[in-house]
């Protein structure tokens, strides 16, 4: 007797072999995302000390001259001042300048 | 939401609410109501695009970050899409995508910032896994942006602090957690940061319209521009520097933006 739903008489045979292709992709997926993981830990053996980064840090925050400093290396530039000298363009700029 | 600046001045390309890009040319001719034209749209996101940033000196390309939970590197010429970071592969983010920064000494690096709490980054060359994942914040990462050198990068979260890491060895170097308010109101969040030219400063801006000037290396508040004269009168939505690393530009939600700049006696050493 044939039920509703039913197509022909390999539907069920169908729907086995498409959930066994979506298991197997999804177990090459987790095998990938494992040796990715792997990788990652293998990596983070052979990481420097944070010590390393934090002194390079400190070289690199004291090797550039900084307009917003009021202490800083390197050259200064009268650039640097242009936001105090007012617009430009008095007939166009309409900002304010405190 | 986001909008930027292509490297030679001549386009900007916007994005929204729209799960869309659109580019617009400088130098085309505005019409009557002096609104410019698009020149063209880029589409393929499913969700709003929160964040984009043109490859430094590359007017073709594109990065794009999402609420569709993806970055993707666009064709501007071409409209079309070159990669796509996260989604379908593992490693990608599992949340909105809310900021994104490019390295601008090593331009195939790109970090994402999401309400998965992580920063993510990613070579441009490899779309099928991030390079890096980093944890630490309790909350969205609304903004994440390289340091001045490329080497570490500066986050701000709705958990109420930034975060300084290294981007290679994935290592969080510093929080900048504010103190709680006295009157146990809830922490205020960050929406944005941006560093200053030497990287010693770190400028957050948070939603109580507080904009703090950090010292990266003591993690200490140098300045609340919040509490200054003439400070903005709602939600800190944007910061950046000037070119020259001489100014600050913040945008708020009360409709105005401001520029700051260093006014007292400098020592040169």
């Amino acid at each position: 007797m044939q039920v509703p739903g039913d197509v022909g008489g390999g539907g069920g045979e169908a729907g086995d072999m498409r959930g066994r292709h979506r298991i197997q992709a999804e177990l090459k997926k987790l095998e990938q995302e494992a040796r990715f993981l792997e990788e990652e830990l293998e990596e983070l053996n052979k990481m420097d000390k944070v010590s390393t980064a934090l002194q390079e840090f400190v070289v690199t925050i004291e090797s550039k001259a900084d307009p917003l400093l009021p202490v800083t290396t390197g050259a200064a530039y009268q650039s640097w001042d242009r936001w105090f000298e007012g617009p430009q363009d008095l007939r166009r700029c309409k900002c304010w300048f405190l | 939401m986001t909008c930027a600046f292509a490297p030679n001045g001549q386009s900007v390309a916007c994005g929204g609410l729209d799960s869309a890009c659109s580019i617009f040319n400088l130098s085309s001719q505005a019409d009557r109501d002096g609104n410019m034209p698009v020149s063209r749209v880029l589409t393929g996101h499913k969700g709003y695009v929160s964040s984009c940033q043109y490859v430094p000196d590359q007017e073709t390309r594109l990065i794009t970050g999402s609420g569709d939970q993806t970055c993707v590197l666009w064709d501007v010429t071409t409209g079309q899409r070159i990669s796509i970071f996260g989604g379908e592969f593992p490693s990608g983010h599992t949340a909105d995508v809310l900021s994104l920064s490019i390295n601008s000494l090593n331009t195939n690096m790109f970090i994402s910032g999401s309400c998965d709490t992580t920063v993510r980054l990613w070579d441009l060359r490899i779309a099928s896994r991030a390079v890096r994942t980093y944890h630490g914040h309790e909350g969205d990462i609304n903004s994440v942006k390289f340091f001045p050198d490329g080497q570490r990068f500066g986050t701000g979260s709705d958990d109420g602090t930034c975060r300084l890491f290294d981007m290679r060895t994935g290592h969080q170097l510093q929080v900048y957690n504010r103190e709680p308010d006295r009157n146990d109101n809830e922490l205020p969040i960050v929406t944005s940061v941006a560093f200053s030219i030497s990287g010693r400063l770190l400028f957050a801006g948070y939603s109580n319209g507080d904009c703090y000037v950090w010292d990266t290396l003591l993690a200490e508040v140098v300045l609340n521009l919040g509490t200054l004269q003439n400070s903005h009168e709602g939600r800190i939505s944007c910061l950046g520097l000037s070119s020259d690393g001489s100014a600050l530009c913040t945008g708020s939600w009360d409709k105005n933006l401001k520029i700051w700049a260093f006014s007292g006696h400098r020592k040169i050493v």
